[in-house]
């Protein structure tokens, strides 16, 4: 869980892509992550904060609110990355491991499978975040133009 | 788009996940620290589930170098610190920012 589709929606996905590039050179520095990994970890995040992003749009443009946009959003940013890391880990193959390549899917299947399940709690996280964010800086998420305070109504003095 | 369509796709999505996360739990191990899911799983492959979905007798579960290096002090300071500023955020923004019908504050 490390908040890349938070990232997406506010930063979007050209300095979303850079940012993940970023935080896996310095996870890799710290140990978490390796070297030799650096290209497939920034591709895998860098698609959760651009499918993220899109998603965001989109649902905004379908005129949702906030907190169900963003939560979706994000899930599916994070669906995404976890399909494109068991793709990325079935077509390379693991060290080591004896598993034909079909038992290797399977087992694949089944990391994919509860990353989906956290998926849910960093969608929902996320949604809070955005939901805080739009309303004491709307112009972060893109949504100056937007109204998300209810109008009083009536004369005011 | 109506409300209730919005918040009926998010639960939607949120079960299907739930149940595949769920399915993907029991099917790399059942209660397992991920480091040796991920092995068991892609060394064997999916095995039989093995231990329940909540097991209280086992804990919490935080990383070993934070556990074995004695800073759980510390580790739960931190969490302190975060679970308060995220309540007092959510309080903040409840109180100040209007997603209600009452009148905004003057500037």
């Amino acid at each position: 869980m490390n908040l890349t589709g938070l990232v997406g929606i506010i930063a979007g996905p050209l300095l979303g892509a850079l940012i993940a590039l970023v935080v896996n050179i310095f996870s890799a520095a710290l140990g978490h992550g390796a070297v030799g990994l650096l290209g497939a970890n920034t591709l895998v995040n860098a698609s959760e904060a651009i499918v993220a992003y899109y998603a965001f749009k989109t649902l905004m443009r379908m005129d949702w609110d906030v907190f169900p946009a963003s939560a979706s959003a994000a899930t599916l940013g994070l669906s995404a990355r976890a399909f494109l890391m068991g793709a990325i880990i079935i077509i390379s193959g693991v060290n080591g491991s004896a598993l034909p390549r079909g038992d290797l899917t399977i087992a694949v299947a089944g990391l994919v499978g509860l990353n989906l399940g956290v998926a849910v709690i960093e969608g929902i996280l996320t949604g809070f975040i955005i939901q805080f964010l739009a309303s004491v800086r709307p112009d972060l998420v893109d949504l100056a133009d937007r109204d998300t305070q209810e109008e009083p109504t009536g004369v005011t003095a | 788009m109506q409300r209730w369509k919005q918040y009926g796709g998010l639960l939607g999505l949120f079960a299907a996940f739930l149940a595949a996360g769920y399915w993907g739990f029991t099917a790399t191990g059942g209660a397992l620290p991920y480091a040796k899911r991920s092995a068991k799983a892609l060394q064997r492959g999916v095995q039989e589930s093995g231990g329940s979905l909540v097991d209280f007798g086992r804990g919490i579960v935080v990383a070993g170098p934070i556990r074995k290096g004695g800073m759980m002090i510390e580790f739960a300071a931190i969490v302190l610190v975060l679970v308060t500023l995220g309540i007092g955020l959510y309080i903040y923004v409840d109180r100040y920012s209007g997603f209600d019908d009452r009148e905004p504050p003057v500037s």
